[in-house]
């Protein structure tokens, strides 16, 4: 038997290429235990699909009834030796074409498939802003972005830059549609009709991914920070979750306390870090202010003269706080200073002097490493008290029952009770190398409290 | 007196009515590393200008003169500590003053007149490392024990902070109260105690743990003329005071100095006082004292202690004229 692998291979793409719309096709294979039958045929998104219809036994008994109801395009034969039934049928075969194969006809057919071309567009479901200047601007539309043009086939790959909003629920759903092509209806409102629909976690950000087609019907998405796993959910319960409009995130105040005191080089990890942490915070895509708190150990002695704490910037935005941190590295300094604690209480106390509701929920993060100066006499430290006799404690506390977080980037040698309490919801040290991403998301700076379903395209 | 040993005091003789006074007692310091021996000597020259009975000091000796006028600039305008000692220092310096003397020139009838008093006080300031066991053999030790010995007074610093981390003190002065004593043996006469008078200063009087052990036990008083209202623990309180600190010590043995002293010196020449040579801190703004923050030292980023306000020296010049006195009376 020589192997026909080849023209079965042509027929069934040509026969492929050939049917649209309802239209559908019969192949069979016979072999030694009897009769396959295959039906192929296009799916809504032109993907082609094939299946196994039950055939009577009474039609593969009767070469007319069989040729008529089945109407194969052609016949597949595997094996010389064939149920009696089968040769009866060859021996009518009236034209269609017998190709000898060793190879299984599902097998054909499955790289027949692999091998077609789209028919139609692949899109990437996406959510487009209804952009500013338009009635109804900063609407949120689901729209099909196209990925892959028809004609091509699998391998082809396409690189697309999508931008993922914080969202609840299961995280950003990937869906690969085609458009229902109606020329009765705009563009914009055909509806999409899901192809492939995964989900993945996603921290918020944007992200440039590589979308390739592994065959019709099946596209791997590569450059997603987190693992793609099935959607479980329905195309049309997912579909209803867009949101009208992104709600404003919850406006979020983020106050930075930065210690001075130290040497340069620690200094400057600390405003890098708080820096860092202030463009993570911007892009939370909520209303952001900041503000920048510097302090430094009291005057604790008559020939030192006192630095009081200092606020650079207050709500501002996140540009003007993170130049207002820069400046801090150039602040003259005492060699008179105390060394053993810093005025974090009374930096405490003047943020909570200062917090207004209006400025959104504050969220305090901490960069230093001393101790604060106790409010009275300590025995067990024999630090100096605070010359205000302010209460760290108590400040802490106002500042929590505003709905405060807090977060620490410590020095690794600091051990006082002050920095469990400043790195409640976040601690890192300054020394070490920092997750600012998961720092921020801890600080509550990059969450929705939204379903955000679908990534979107600027 | 005797030129050696026990100093001397003689009286001039009354003429125009006025007399001098003069006598030399040798002082030591004794006291371990950081008690706080030479910032005592520092501060006993602003401590006797602060003090009303007009005692005033100087130095004939140039040496003596520039360490004297080096402390106080120190102390006084840079607020710095001394450096700590190396091996023995010593000082020759003149406290002055006058007092009223009243004079029986008959059966019924005295006179009064005005008498300047002098005493050279030879003040040895040795390292407190010299106090150390394995330093016994070295000439600084030996010299160290010579002018003890030599002295009919001793100011032996304590300080309790040390204590604390330590608890080092007991083992140093028993073994340098041995050698002192295999000294004092080779005199005629001698019956197994020394014979000097000696101040017990518990140091540093001024830090927040001694402090605040003295308020828990109740031994501040207050007088009531103090314009910046500085307490003090009264020298009755003190050995108290310092066995209650010794209480908690390292190693626990601090409870056995003032019995290791009143076992080799005779208990009725040893008094006990309460200091602080830098005294509290007052505050900038009340410019009084505040309870809650009375040490007056604190640390800069480079570890070292600097003196954070105005020095009030606690009970320095008392310690110094006690001594001088008992030894005035015990000739
Ligand atoms: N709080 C407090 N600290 C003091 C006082 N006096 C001295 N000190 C501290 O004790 C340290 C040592 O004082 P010194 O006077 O150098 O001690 P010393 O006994 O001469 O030490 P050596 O010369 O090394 O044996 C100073 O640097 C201060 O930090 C005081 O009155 N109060
Ligand atoms: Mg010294």
């Amino acid at each position: 038997m020589i192997g026909a692998e080849d023209e079965v291979h042509d027929s069934l793409s040509e026969e492929l290429d050939r049917i649209t719309g309802n239209a559908a096709f019969a192949v069979a294979e016979f072999g030694a235990a009897g009769a396959a039958i295959w039906r192929l045929y296009r799916d809504e998104n032109g993907t082609p699909r094939a299946e196994q219809p039950s055939v009577p036994q009474s039609v593969m008994k009767d070469p007319d009834a069989f040729y008529r109801d089945v109407d194969p395009v052609f016949i597949v034969r595997t094996s010389a030796a064939l149920p009696d039934n089968l040769f009866d049928l060859l021996a009518a075969a009236r034209g269609v074409p017998v190709y000898e194969c060793r190879k299984p006809l599902e097998d054909q057919i499955r790289k027949a498939i692999t091998d077609s071309p789209l028919p139609l567009p692949y899109e990437l479901a996406v959510f487009r802003q209804v952009p500013p200047g338009r009635p109804d601007a900063g609407r949120l539309v689901l729209a099909g972005h196209q990925i892959f043009p028809p004609g091509v086939t699998h391998g082809y790959r396409v690189a697309v830059r999508v931008r993922c909003e914080p969202t609840d629920g299961d995280g950003t759903v990937f869906a690969v549609v085609t458009r229902e092509r109606r020329p009765d209806i705009p563009p914009n409102d055909q509806a999409l009709r899901p192809v492939q629909i995964q989900s993945a976690m996603v921290p918020a950000g944007t992200y440039e991914i590589s979308a390739e087609l592994a065959r019709p019907g099946r596209v791997l998405l590569h450059g997603l920070p987190g693992p793609l796993s099935k959607f479980t959910g329905s195309w049309d319960s997912v579909r209803h979750q867009v949101p009208d409009r992104l709600a404003a995130a919850e406006p979020v105040h983020l106050v930075c306390l930065v210690e001075t005191s130290g040497d340069d080089d620690r200094l400057e990890l600390r405003i890098d870090r708080l820096s860092q942490l202030i463009e993570e915070a911007e892009q939370g895509g909520g209303e952001l202010s900041v503000s920048v708190v510097a302090y430094g150990p009291h005057a604790v002695a008559w020939r030192v003269d006192e630095r009081q704490v200092a606020v650079p910037a207050w709500a501002a935005q996140g540009t003007r706080a993170v130049q207002e941190l820069r400046g801090l590295a150039r602040r003259p300094r005492d060699p008179r200073e105390y060394r053993r604690a810093a005025q974090l209480e009374c930096a405490l106390e003047t943020v909570a002097r200062h917090l207004s509701e209006r400025d959104g929920r504050p969220v305090i993060v901490t960069a230093g490493g001393r101790p604060p100066h106790p409010h009275t006499m300590d025995t067990r430290t024999t630090i100096i008290p605070c010359p205000e006799r302010v209460n760290w404690k108590w400040q802490a506390d106002r500042i929590a029952s505003l709905g405060a977080s807090f977060g620490a980037l410590r020095d690794s040698g600091a051990r006082a009770d002050v920095w469990r309490t400043l790195g409640h919801d976040a601690m890192a040290t300054v020394d070490d190398a920092v997750d600012i991403p998961d720092f921020a998301v801890r600080l509550g700076l990059r969450t929705a409290a939204q379903v955000v379903p679908f990534p979107f395209i600027d | 007196m005797a030129t050696t040993g026990m100093g001397s005091a003689k009286a001039g003789v009354p003429d125009d009515g006025k007399r001098t006074y003069r006598s030399e007692p040798g002082i030591a310091m004794l006291g371990a590393t950081g008690a706080g021996k030479t910032t005592f000597l520092g501060a006993l020259q602003i401590a006797l200008l602060q003090d009303e009975r007009g005692w005033t000091i100087w130095s004939k000796d140039p040496a003596s003169r520039r360490e004297m006028i080096k402390m106080n600039t120190a102390l006084t305008s840079e607020g710095e500590f001394p450096l700590p000692s190396t091996g023995i220092d010593t000082f020759d310096w003149i406290l002055g003053s006058r007092r009223e003397r009243t004079e029986r020139t008959g059966r019924l009838r005295s006179r009064s007149f005005e008498e300047s008093v002098q005493v050279t006080l030879k003040l040895t300031d040795a390292s407190g490392e010299l106090a150390r066991s394995d330093q016994m053999d070295l000439d600084d030790r030996r010299q160290l024990v010579e002018q003890v010995a030599g002295s009919q007074g001793i100011l032996y610093m304590f300080d309790p902070i040390r204590e604390f981390n330590r608890g080092d003190a007991y083992d140093k002065l028993f073994g340098l109260l041995m050698d002192i004593i295999a000294t004092e043996a080779e005199h005629p006469g001698f019956d197994g105690r020394l014979g000097h008078h000696v101040a017990v200063c518990v140091t540093k009087f001024d830090e927040p743990r001694i402090y605040k052990t003295a308020e828990s036990l109740r031994m501040l008083v207050w007088d009531s003329h103090d314009a910046a209202g500085f307490p003090r623990v009264h020298d009755s309180d003190a050995r108290d005071l310092m066995h209650r600190l010794c209480r908690l010590s390292r190693s626990g043995t601090g409870q056995a100095v003032p019995q290791l002293l009143e076992r080799y010196f005779y208990p009725d020449r040893i008094k006990y006082f309460v200091t602080s040579s830098v005294g509290f801190m007052v505050s900038e703004r009340t410019q009084r004292f505040d309870p809650q923050d009375t040490e007056n030292v604190y640390r800069i980023e480079s570890g070292e202690a600097l003196i954070r306000g105005p020095v009030n020296p606690i009970n320095v010049v008392e310690p110094v004229l006690w001594l001088v006195e008992q030894m005035a009376l015990n000739g």
